[in-house]
Order: structure tokens, then sequence, then C-alpha cells
């Protein structure tokens, strides 16, 4: 059989590191193989180049040796089809992201590991069937979480292309940030005036449906086919009675609730351009005097409405959840809570806005007089390693300069001070308009971080300490109000949203995107898409972009009906099943039931996670692809020769801890070279067998890298797996072998760094231990 | 003329950098500092910064160029480590360890002020305390002691002789009296060298 | 377990407090002994060494000394107690640094091993406010309150080594604006008063007053300004070091700063619990704040006679 070994340079990416004709005169030595190198694979004259080779070789199968598997294994995979062979008889060496990124200190190691990557690749795609893709419909409807500007513009592109759209909103009223602002930068034009008729077309447009106060509460199904619950708060008003004058209730309530940026009654709109424009009854508020209901001349007020439950049916999901300021009260030096002058950014907003507390006045919160020197202290809560928030938010610096300019507009004696460490007025229009707040409205730069904000006993004035760090001196500056640039953080919830839609999130907690350069918009679940402030810090502009980004993914994908679904999902021999029932009882997914004394196997509820076929004592079940016979292919050709000292056999689930290692090569994280990985769709699917047949053919140690617990892509799996691990565990040590040569570790798809580290602890401590031998442990036994 | 060679001719362009002093500052675990992204937060809350030359960030920055001034100036000397740089610092730089270990430096290069060799050497090494009451000289400290109804010594190193050996023991032992002889050697080095370069003007 | 068997320390006596501040060893002692906690002695204990001078010099040598007073509580059972932020400081972060980087107790035993001893490190270093506050509670020191003063406002100064560095201490990573002393000041029917800058720094500690000692008066003359401008009537603090420098500091700052301060300051400096044993009804002799001696050139250098009034008229 005629195998067709593709090798990349990658520009020097690849070639620079590894020795690429060393491989090539390596694989040379055996005639069933045919190799090939190029410079970049993925070009369209390398692809070409594949399918020619092909054709004309007459290969039967193909390992490509090159990038992840993640970022061109489709490509590769359709290039092998157009040239007549089933795209499931591929393998891939990745010699990038896992290799050349990661091992560029050590060019000669990583040469070998290379050769062993390949080696394993050449075993598995020997092993390898073709396989039939079958389609599903794709409902042609989509859900957006989060109402900001973002997703209604989404909302708007897909339901203007003829899609049905729910546009799920949390708050009582779509408008998100944007709709709270006054003004937006570089344009000062008024925020509600360009965000209101948006909303209201959401409002009126015949595809969309707004499902407000409502939040996510399960998401089941696949790609095309999504069941979702909804839990829709209690407003204790008749949607459908209520006509929005709100006044007339408003009005006869005695209950004000005094807050400085967002006073209101117990039954009140959150704002007047709020959409739907229903008033809501504060409950821990309301006195429960029913004057409002017998105001409302249209019996529209329910004391005793309950949560509802919405089940809704969509074929694609758009998560748009923006985001929430840096609590500033974590940052003590700051006194934020001690002194009501000193506030933040958001703040400032509620006071320059018209509909505001102030109608638009900026007063001091303590004694309501316009204050005469201001300060804005930029980076509260950025670029800040101490509370792990090493990002730039992005937005600060040009908010802060477009409120200062706002007030000096209105009060130019204003005396104004922007504390910055840098100033990075990022997005188009934007180093003008720094230029215009410095040069036109006045206003002072001193670059310094504030070291404190203290109050002066004396008098009601607040001192802010810092180094003016281009005069090398220290300053006390007076300031009568303090505004906090506050930083940007994933909105409350993130964590449980992302386990219910199973996608990952990076180390802040925002969510993942596929890649940060080609796929930004799409997230690790095929069907699930994301735009704006969730995928990280971003302004109005580029947030819209990615909405409508996001939005034509989702339409490209339902203008198709249909989609292509993975086969790689268990298959099994029923001549080898002795109905032991293993298998029903671990799938959590209802894909396998034993009756009349038969395995029945359900196709459209598997998922591929492989928790069945790593109980079967009898392999009688399988995952292409991950069959046990061809990971055992792998690990004897590798440890036939050792080529490294310690050598471990790394185990990493497909949807985190690979996705990790892959990002600690985009990041050109360097760890030692001594780990050969084993994609495994899941930790789960790890048969325990597996790990001693890496110690028994001679591996130093075993790493089985899965999702955090609660991250897991198959519910269960890495729990799975983690049981599995204590019984392997004491297993060795009865088998004579140390159990710390086997170690599991949860590494999200976002924790390239921790990956690098996990290596670099487990390569030492398995130096200590020594290389494997045989009857090296004996465990301690108890009297 | 000559007087405004004194008054406008200074000559102090940076023409590199001491790589031996700079290695040594990475061999001591400095190089953390190296995320340092000049906000000047730790110059900014520092109360001896209010009084003083000493400026937190300069030192550090001199540190990371490898600029000797920074042990040589006593500024390092005027931290009287409140940790206020130590914890507000944004970049996560254990600043005020930073300035103990410049300060490690300083006396291994034989940069210690005089009062704290005589405290280290004259007073702690001999006694085993920092603020002794031992002694004739210090008679009034025991009285003071037996008027608050306490015995003339505390029942430290004062009424152990065997446990000032061990002290003494150790700092032999940790090489802490190497050191400071090493010290005291460069300093009367360098002294002389001063006395000479006025002679010659 | 009774509490006797459960607050036993080793007292960790450091150098300001018992060579040059007698009374607030007195005070200790009298405090924790009416409040049924066992002070054992640790017998040859030497200079903590001082955080800011010692550890400045040598860090090997600095972890070293340390290591060995702490062994002399290990050997006792208990964990050493000192009153003193500077000791504290250094026993504390010593014990810390020891537990996360095994190789520095290591080259610390191979040195002790020398004179015969061993750091074990299971003992916490504790400070004399945190077995108030955090072993016995504030519930059980209000207990024992009984007097308490009428109107005594009181600036009270926390020092730096008892809050910082926050990641080796036990407050919870509070270190801009904790409120523990306060409450215990609170107790005794004072009222804690705010002043500018209440958190900042004496100026004795870091090798200053012994390198240049007019800048750690100027520290202390900044401190004192802002205690008198919020009519502060004594200072209650928690370190002898800092105690020294607020109490002799502030007869240098009166020199020095002459010119700058205008009346100078006259701020009696009192120990915590010196204050807390009044309320207690510990008799003033056991508290270190009758005098009974003629000599010349000891503390207290301010006078604490005005709050030796305020105490006659309110306490009895």
């Amino acid at each position: 059989m005629k195998i067709g070994l593709f090798i990349c340079d990658c520009g020097k990416n690849i070639s620079g590191v590894i020795n690429i004709p060393e491989i090539m005169a390596y694989f040379k030595k055996d005639p069933d193989i045919i190799i090939l190198g190029n410079q970049y694979l993925c070009s369209e004259s390398g692809l070409k180049l594949i399918i020619n080779e092909i054709k004309e070789k007459k290969i039967k199968r193909v390992v490509i040796a090159a990038c992840s598997f993640n970022l061109h294994g489709l490509l590769f995979q359709k290039t092998i089809e157009e040239a007549g062979i089933n795209r499931f008889l591929i393998s891939f060496a990745n010699i990038r992201e896992q290799n050349s990124w990661v091992h560029k200190k050590d060019p000669k190691k990583a040469t070998k590991k290379a050769i062993d990557q390949i080696e394993m690749a050449i075993e598995e795609v020997k092993l390898m069937e073709p396989l039939e893709i079958y389609y599903s419909e794709i409902n042609p409807t989509t859900l957006i979480i989060g109402g900001g500007v973002t997703g209604i513009k989404a909302a708007l592109v897909i339901a203007d292309a003829g899609y049905k759209v729910y546009l799920l909103e949390r708050d009582l009223t779509i408008g998100g940030h944007m709709a709270l602002f006054d003004k937006t930068f570089p344009t000062l034009d008024c925020s509600i005036c360009i965000l209101g008729p948006l909303m209201m077309e959401c409002k009126n447009h015949p595809n969309i449906e707004l499902i407000t106060f409502s939040e996510l509460k399960k998401v089941d199904g696949y790609v095309g086919n999504f069941h979702v619950s909804i839990l829709k708060k209690p407003r204790f008003i008749d949607e459908e009675k209520c006509i929005g004058c709100y006044d007339i209730c408003r009005e006869v309530c005695e209950i004000d609730i005094k807050d400085t940026f967002f006073p209101r009654k117990a039954i009140d709109v959150p704002y007047p351009q709020a959409i739907p424009l229903y008033p809501n009854i504060l409950k821990e508020f309301c006195i429960g005097c029913k004057a409002c209901a017998q105001a409302c001349d249209r019996d529209a007020i329910i004391f005793d409405q309950e949560p509802q439950e919405l089940r809704i049916n969509v074929g694609t999901i758009i998560v748009a959840t923006g985001y929430k300021t840096f609590d500033p009260s974590i940052l003590g030096e700051l006194n934020y809570e001690l002194y009501p002058d000193v506030i933040t950014t958001m703040q400032m907003e509620r006071l320059l806005n018209n509909d505001g507390p102030t109608k638009g006045k900026v007063l001091r919160p303590t004694n309501g007089i316009p204050p005469k020197n201001v300060a804005f202290v930029l980076c509260v809560g950025s670029r800040n390693k101490k509370i792990s928030h090493e990002y730039c938010s992005q937005v600060c610096c040009n908010g802060a300069i477009k409120q200062a300019i706002l007030i000096k507009n209105e009060h130019p004696d204003t005396k104004i001070i922007i504390y910055y460490t840098d100033i990075r007025a990022i997005g188009k229009n934007c180093e003008e308009f720094y230029n215009r707040g410095r040069e036109e409205a006045g206003i002072r730069f001193v670059k310094s971080n504030i070291s404190a904000i203290l109050k002066n006993d004396s008098s009601d004035e607040l001192l802010i300490r810092g180094e003016d760090v281009i005069e090398g001196r220290l300053f006390e500056n007076k300031s009568d109000l303090v505004v906090l640039a506050v930083g940007i953080e994933p909105p409350d919830g993130t964590d449980e949203l992302c386990q219910i839609l199973n996608i990952s999130q990076d180390t802040y907690g925002f969510i993942l995107e596929r890649h940060l350069k080609v796929r930004p918009s799409e997230t690790s679940v095929n069907g699930i898409y994301l735009a704006g402030v969730i995928q990280g810090p971003k302004d109005i502009p580029s947030s819209i972009a990615q909405g409508e980004s996001a939005a034509a993914k989702a339409i490209s994908l339902m203008s198709q009906g249909k989609v292509e679904l993975n086969p790689q999902i268990a298959y099994y021999d029923e001549s080898k099943c002795d109905l032991c029932r293993l298998c029903e009882k671990i799938c959590v997914y209802n894909a396998i039931k034993i009756e009349d004394k038969k395995l029945h196997f359900i196709q459209a509820n598997c998922t591929g996670c492989g928790a069945c076929a790593a109980m079967c004592h009898n392999d009688a079940l399988y995952i292409p692809g991950f069959k046990k016979s061809q990971i055992v292919a792998k690990l004897k050709k590798l440890l036939i020769e050792k080529k490294e000292y310690p050598l471990i056999v790394g185990f990493l689930c497909n949807w985190c801890a690979y996705m990790g290692a892959d990002l600690a090569g985009t990041s050109k994280i360097e760890y030692p070279s001594n780990i050969r990985t084993i994609r495994v769709m899941c930790t789960a699917m790890l048969d325990p067998s597996l790990v001693f047949e890496a110690f028994f053919n001679g591996a130093d140690g075993v790493l089985i890298a899965g999702c955090h617990e609660q991250d897991c892509h198959y519910d269960s799996g890495f729990l799975k797996a983690k049981n599995r691990y204590e019984s392997i565990k004491e297993l060795l040590g009865e088998a004579g072998i140390n159990e710390n040569r086997v170690q599991i570790e949860s590494i999200s798809a976002g924790e390239g760094k921790k990956f690098a580290n996990v290596i670099n602890e487990f390569v030492e401590s398995l130096k200590k231990l020594g290389p494997i031998k045989p009857g090296e442990f004996i465990k301690s036994v108890r009297n | 003329m000559s007087d405004n060679v004194e008054k406008y001719i200074k000559r102090n362009v940076n023409k590199g950098i001491n790589s031996r002093i700079a290695q040594k500052f990475v061999d001591a675990g400095l190089e953390v500092m190296r995320s340092c992204i000049n906000c000047g937060t730790c110059t900014g809350g520092c109360p001896s910064g209010r009084r003083t030359a000493y400026r937190t960030r300069s030192a550090i920055r001199r540190a990371l160029t490898g600029d000797e001034s920074v042990l040589s100036d006593i500024d390092i000397w005027l931290c009287s480590t409140c940790y206020y740089c130590y914890e507000r610092c944004p970049r996560n730089i254990p600043v005020t360890d930073m300035i103990i270990k410049l300060r490690n430096i300083a006396v291994e290069e034989g940069y210690i002020l005089d009062p704290h060799f005589s405290l280290a050497n004259d007073i702690f090494y001999v006694t085993g305390h920092g603020v002794p009451a031992n002694g004739e000289a210090n008679k009034k400290w025991q009285d003071l002691r037996e008027s608050y109804g306490l015995p003339p010594l505390p029942p430290t190193v004062h009424t152990h002789p065997e446990a000032v050996k061990e002290v003494q023991e150790l700092l032999k032992s940790v090489g802490f009296t190497e050191l400071m002889e090493n010290a005291a050697k460069l300093k009367g080095e360098r002294a002389k060298k001063e006395e000479k370069k006025e002679e010659v003007k | 377990m009774n509490q006797e068997n459960q607050w036993r320390y080793g007292f960790f006596l450091g150098c300001v407090a018992p060579n040059r501040y007698p009374m607030i060893e007195s005070s200790i002692r009298a405090v924790f002994d009416h409040l049924g906690a066992e002070l054992l002695e640790l017998e040859g204990a030497a200079c903590c060494p001082a955080p800011g001078v010692f550890r400045a010099f040598h860090i090997p040598s600095w972890l070293i000394i340390a290591a060995r007073n702490i062994s002399i509580a290990e050997e006792l059972g208990v964990s050493p107690l000192t009153g003193c932020n500077g000791c504290y400081g250094t026993l504390r972060d010593a014990w810390f640094e020891m537990e996360h980087e095994p190789h520095l107790k290591k080259m610390v035993n191979e040195h002790l091993a020398k004179i015969g001893r061993k750091y074990k490190g299971n003992l916490e270093p504790k400070h004399v406010v945190q077995a108030l506050y955090l072993d016995m509670g504030i519930e059980y020191l209000r207990d024992h309150v009984k007097h308490k003063f009428k109107d005594l406002k009181v600036a009270v100064h926390y020092g730096c080594h008892i809050l910082k560095p926050s990641d080796k201490r036990p407050w919870d990573g509070e270190y801009e604006n904790p409120t523990f002393l306060d409450e215990i000041v609170e107790l005794t029917g004072a009222k804690s008063i705010n002043y500018q800058d209440k958190f900042m720094c004496c100026g004795a500690g870091g090798a200053v007053r012994t390198a240049v000692k007019e800048v750690s008066a100027d520290f202390t003359r900044e401190k004192l300004a802002n205690i008198r401008e919020a009519g502060a009537d004594i200072i209650i603090d928690v370190c002898p070091f800092c105690h020294l420098q607020l109490d002799l500091g502030q007869m240098e700052a009166n020199g020095v700063y002459k010119n700058m301060i205008g009346e100078p300051f006259k701020t009696p400096v009192i120990y915590l619990t010196q204050l807390l044993g009044l309320s207690f009804g510990i008799d003033p002799n056991k508290l270190g704040l009758i005098k009974n001696h003629n000599l010349a050139g000891v503390p207290p250098f301010i006078s604490i006679d005005p709050f030796m009034e305020i105490v006659k008229e309110q306490l009895i």
C-alpha cells in the first residue's frame, strides 16, 4: 500500500528548526512511502502538488507533516478527496505548533521528535478505514445571546437575510452598555441617537423575536439542531396588556430607590428609550401597596407572576454577551468605596447622560457642585499582573479622553488631568481625537500610574499621589472628582454559559475564538459563533464588525440547508459483544441500549467521546481513527527505539489539552521536547490498558491531559478519566512501576503556559525517577 | 573660561553598561524586574521618596541596565521597607525584596555605610543583640528593667554566653564574617583611591 | 483541652522592648497572664535579626539566625510570639520562605547542624496582636473589659510589617484599610480616629534610622503633624521600634524640624497592651505606666502624664 508523506516547510516556520532533508532521507528507506516536501503545502500550488502526486504515484493513504490538524485539517481532507481518496484515510503529524515553534532552542531534538511524530502518523494511517459522511438538516433559525449593540447588529443582518432570530437578553432592555453612554468616541455622536433606531428596528422586525429579562438554562443537540431552554424572569407585568405608558404606574409609586447613579421607583422602566418599554417591579423594594395596580387602567400588573420556562429550537447560536466593568474596590489604595467623589467611568457616563440622575450635569456626588479639578486615572484593573488582568482593556484611554473633552465642552474652566501609563489611542481617527484633547481642549496628560488616592482631612478635596515618570518627580495633586477608568472583564455568568454551550474560554475567562486571526468569530463548537467584547476587549466599531462577521458565518451555514456530521462516532462488532452492559451504563447520551439480548446503537445520539470503547473488555466497540489497535501500533513504533530520555507519552483531549498545546505553540512558549502526543477525542476514551502498553514498551512517563472537570465537552468525560487514573495508579504499584510516572492534568484551550509548565515539571520529576525499569517500585504493604 | 568648563561641560553620555554588575543582578534573581513598565506606582507611593532623592523606579531601572551607581548611591539605604511598592506594583514585582537584594550586592561590592558596618560588626556580632543592654556602659538600661519589675537582663543571649558563641559560629559558617571583612577591604581601597584623586587635583 | 493549654507561646523578646522599653515587655506579660495565656521563655534567643538591616546585608545570615530563634520555640513545642513588627517580619518571612522553598530549609539546617540545632518549620510565628485577635478573639477580650474610657481619642499606628508583605501575613490579604487593631482599641471605650496617611511608616525601619536619623525624623514629623491635626490624645502602637521612633523620634523631630512644626509635638505614645491592661483593670504598675526610678535619658521621652490624667478622670 503506497503512503504519501507530504512535509511542509511552512516558509521557515518549520524548516528553520527541523532538518527536513534529514527526515526525507530517513523515510526514503521504505519503498512504500512516497515523500514530497514543499515550502507551503497549504498554498494553491502545494495542494495541486498533493493531488497530482496522489494520482500519478497511485497513493492510497496520506500523511501530512505540517501545522496542527486544527488549523488546516479539513483543507487537506478535502484535497485528498478531490484526488479520489476517502477523506478519512489521512493522518497528521503536528510538527509546527507542537514541535518547531516550541523547541527552537534544540533543532536536533526537534528533528528527532518530528521523525517520531511522522512514524506514529504512518502507523496510524495504515489502520485507517474509509468512512461515509452523513448529513443533518439545519434548522434555519439563530439564537443570539446578548442584546447589546453587537447582538442587535448581528440580529438585523441575519433577519434581513430572511432567517428567524431569537434575541435573548437577560436585562430588562436590549441596548447593553452602549445605551447607557452619553456620546461615543471619536466622533462624539450621541450614543442613543444611533443605537435607539437599531433597537426599534429589532423590535419591529418580522424575523426577530425579542426574549428579554430571560436567561439561558440549557442547550442540547448539535450544529443545525440545538434545543434551548430559557427561563423568563417575572417583570410582574402582563406584557400582552401593558402598552408601555409607564408614567401612570410610576407616578403613584411612593418608593424612591435612592442611588447616585441609578435612582428609580419600585415600579419603573430602566430608561425612557428602553426596548421593550415595559416597567418592572423590584420586589426587594416594593411594599405591596398595590397603588400601581389600581392606577393601571389596563390591569397589566400581576403581583404573583411566576418565572416561565421557554423552549426553542435553533440551528445556530451567536454569543454576544459583552462585558462588565472592573470593580475598583479590589484595589484598596484607590479608596473607591470610602470616598464618594471617587467614581468610575461608567458612573461618569450616567452624570454626562441627559437621561441620567443629574440631567447631564457633572456634579460631585458629595455636595452636588460642579468640580473644578477633575482627575482621570487610567489602567484601573488593566495591565495588572497582581490581579491576573494582564491584558489592556483597549477602550479606557479613548473613553476617558472622550469624557474629559465632554466636560471641557460644557465647562471650559474645569482643570482636567489624565494620569496614564501609556496612551493607547487605538482605532480609526482616535490618535487625532487624543491630540484634539490636548491641543484644543487643553487637557493635561501626566504619565503616572496613581499610587494612592487619599483625603485631605482639613478640606473636602482628594489627594492624588504618584510619580510623574517623565520628570522623575513625586506629586500630591488636589482634585475634587476622581474618575477611575475601569477595565473590562467577562460578565458574570460567563463560566456557566460556557459550560452550558460547551465552549472554551481563555485565561481571563473571555470566550476563546477558534483562531485569533483567521477564525475570529467561531467558537470551539460547530454552529456556535461569538462576537463583540466577550471575545476580548474592543470598541464599538470592532464589536459591530465582528457581530456582522458572526452573522455572516451563521448565514453561510444555514444557507447550505444541511450540515456534514462527523462520522467518527462509535461503531461496534456484534460478534464480539458479550452483553456485559458496561457500555450502556457509562454512556450519558443514551446512544447504547441492550435489549432483547442485542446491542442497539442510536447513531444520532452518539457524540464520539469513546467512553464506551474504553470500557469494552472485548474491543467490540471502537471509534474509527482512535482504535486501540491503532494506538498500540503507534506506541510500539515510537518506543522500539527511544530517541529521547525521559520519554513521555501524552494523551491529550481534542478540545482542551491538545488546543492548549497548540496555543503554547502559537505563543512560542518553549518546553522540553520529551513529549510525544496522541490526540484523543476525550480522555474518557483512554483505555487503561494503553497506559500499561506505553510503560511495558518503555515509556518513562504518561501524561493524561483533558479539560477542567466542569468544562468537559462530553459532560463527565474527564471525571471518568480521573476515576480510571486512580485505579491505574494502584495497578502500576502492583506491577512494580512507580505510580508517579503517570500524571493527570486539566489544561484548557487557553492555558498554553500551563501546558508548558506541566511538561517542564513532569520532565524534571521523571529525571529524578530515572529511566523506567521493571520492578523499580515495590508497593509498601500494610499489615 | 575655566569656570565655564566646570559649569556647562558635563559629558554624562551613557556609554554602555557594566556587564559584571549586570550579570550579578541577573544571578541574584533580579531579572523579574524586567516586567517593569515604568508606571511609577512604586515611587509615587513611597514615603521616603517624598523627602529624599530615593526614587524606587529609578533604582530598578538602573539595576536593569547594570548601572553601578545604584549600588554606590545612598538612595537604596533610604527605603524604610514599608512594602507599599511591593503591594501595589501592578506588574507583581516584589519591589521591596528587590531593593533588599540590591543592598546585599552593594555590601558585597563594599558599599556599606559606617553606622551599618559598626552595627553589624561591633554590636550584633559581639553581643547577639542589635540593641544590647549588657555591660557596665549599659547599666542604666538594666536599672530601668529592674524598676519595672523585670530582672536586670532578659533571658536572651544576654544571660547565655554560650548562645552568643552559637550565633558567632553560625555567622562564620554562613560567610557573614568573611563578607564583612571583604566589604571593609573594598571600602578601604576605594577610600584610598578617592584620596589620591583629591591629591592629584 | 482547656484554654490555658491552648494559648501557650514562646515569648520572643527581640531587642528594643527588653533593652530600651521594658514597660512594653512588662505590659505584654501582665496582659497575657491576665487572659490565661502562658508565655514560655526562649532562653538564649538573639536579635531576630532585624529585617531591614541584617537581611539587607546578607540574606542567608538573616535566614539562619532567624531559624535558630524559631528552633528554640520549636524545642518547647510552641509558636514563637513577638510584640514587635520587625521581629514579626523577620520570623514570619523567614518561616514563610523556608516553607515555600525547601532548598532554603535544607541550607539552613546544614549550618544549624554545626551547633546541634534543627529547624522544623511546623510552628507559625505570631504577633501579640495576632494572638489577641485571631487566637483569642474579640469577644473573649471584650469579656475581660472592666473599665471603659469615656472620651479618649486614639491615633492607631499599625506599623508596616504587621500588615505587609500581605501574602505572608494572616489578614486575608488586607493591607490598605485593615481594622483589627482599631477594633481592639475601641473595646476600651476609646475612639480610634481617622487621620491622613494613617498607615504610613514611622520612618525607623529598613536601616534608615541607623543610616540617617534626620530622614527617619522627617517621616515621624509628617506622621505626627497628621495625628495632631486630627486631634488625637494619644498614639497606640504595637511595635517597640515604632514606639521608639514615635517617642524618641518625636523629640528628635521637635529639634531638627523646629521651624517647620510650630508648637513642639507632645502626643503620648502608649503600647497596645498598656491601654488594654488598664481597661482590664490590671495595676498600672504592672503595665509599666508608673515611673519608679530617677534615671536620666530613659524613656518615655514624651511625657505620658496627660494620658495618666485622662486615666484618672475617666477610669477611676
